[in-house]
């Protein structure tokens, strides 16, 4: 059965269409979920709420686009308004388990992995979101685009701004990485 | 750096952020549960996710910003007894200029955002496009400049970016679906709360 008709049949109920959808495209949303909270226990409520909402909008989509850049529109709305609640929690109240956040990378990181995780992570949320998408996760332009909402001309401004912060910010470990 | 140093290091870029935030080598996506998780929420017609994991300290900010929101509007009532040049937020770490500057910001950023939750969500809107691009530009040179030192503020101006992404995503071809899901209410609601705290009390200032 092609995607067209899973798409009609999971459009009209049939819970098994939709049980296939999912089993096709939750590993990239998680990857991509993971990839922009960091941490396994967000990343797994992301990707729970992106299907949901998946699912409740499905009957209203109409296959302009791609049925996978659509979930990924919605992946990447549901990481980031997570996230800055997340952020704005870590401010604003002290949770308990705050400090566990982002606790699944691994610990003996050398130097040079651990400036360019907390590069990463200080760039503005826009080109953070653009920089893992198209240099981690492997999407193109018109992909992220799509995705995100924006012209292809501002994913690739946005991701041109993101290096040079990081090389900027990096600077000092020239030596390291040009060798 | 010239070009070569530039290439290079784009390439090691690419090569090392491979490893960031990956997933474990061993680590597998954890289907089934999250498949049962997601038919119980629908069976019981809830929305599960990050509102299930902030739910109480959520609740306790909401009691803060009703508290905060009141101590405003007392604020603005007495707005012509006290110094309405005072910025809530502390300036000793940033230069007066950048601090005028990021606080007239804040106030056309306020009037920005009311002005976006009264528009319910229309099509593309020119006038507020253009006004979204401006903000996002002086946004990011704030947040490029000495304001943007401040952490406080600079996690306002962090999510005000946001939001005027999201508003300059909005397309006439998006259903109202979508742009409900991209322009979520209550996000507004608490960024304006937030940009409310920090705007000085008193007559807008003028530019």
């Amino acid at each position: 059965m092609n995607e067209r008709e899973l798409l009609t049949r999971a459009q009209a109920g049939d819970p098994v269409a939709e049980r296939a959808i999912y089993d096709t495209h939750v590993d990239r949303v998680y990857r991509l979920a993971f990839r922009l909270a960091g941490d396994a226990e967000l990343a797994k409520e992301f990707t729970q709420d992106a299907f949901i909402r998946a699912f409740e909008r499905l009957a209203t989509f109409r296959g302009d686009s791609a049925l996978s850049t659509w979930l990924h529109a919605i992946t990447v709305s549901v990481a980031l308004n997570g996230l800055r609640k997340v952020r704005r929690l870590k401010r604003e109240v002290q949770l308990e388990h705050a400090e566990s956040l982002g606790s699944d990378r691994p610990r003996s990181d050398p130097v040079l992995r651990q400036r360019l995780d907390a590069a990463i992570d200080k760039l503005p949320t826009g080109y953070r979101t653009v920089f893992l998408m198209h240099d981690v996760q492997g999407f193109t332009h018109e992909e992220i685009g799509a995705a995100l909402g924006i012209e292809v001309g501002t994913s690739k401004a946005q991701l041109f701004r993101a290096r040079a912060r990081l090389r900027e910010r990096l600077a000092d470990l020239a030596g390291a990485w040009s060798a | 750096m010239n070009t070569s140093d530039d290439d290079r290091f784009d390439t090691w870029l690419k090569e090392a952020s491979a490893g960031y935030n990956a997933l474990p080598p061993n680590a597998q996506v954890p289907r089934e549960e999250m498949w049962r998780a997601i038919a119980a929420a629908r069976a019981a017609g809830r929305t599960p996710g990050v509102t299930r994991l902030i739910r109480t300290p959520w609740t306790l900010a909401a009691a803060a910003a009703v508290l905060l929101a009141v101590g405003i509007g007392i604020g603005r009532m007495t707005s012509d007894k006290v110094d309405s040049g005072v910025s809530t937020l502390p300036d000793s770490a940033v230069p007066a200029t950048y601090g005028v500057a990021a606080t007239r910001h804040l106030t056309s950023a306020e009037a920005f955002v009311t002005a976006v939750r009264m528009s319910s969500y229309a099509p593309r809107d020119t006038a507020i496009q253009r006004w979204a691009r401006d903000l996002l530009t002086d946004t990011r040179l704030l947040l490029d400049s000495p304001a943007g030192e401040d952490q406080r503020r600079r996690a306002l101006f962090e999510d005000l970016e946001l939001l005027l992404v999201q508003v300059l995503q909005l397309e006439d071809s998006r259903t109202t679906d979508t742009n409900e899901l991209l322009l979520d209410k209550t996000q507004q609601d608490q960024l304006l709360t937030r940009l409310r705290a920090n705007v000085p009390a008193g007559p807008p200032a003028r530019s």
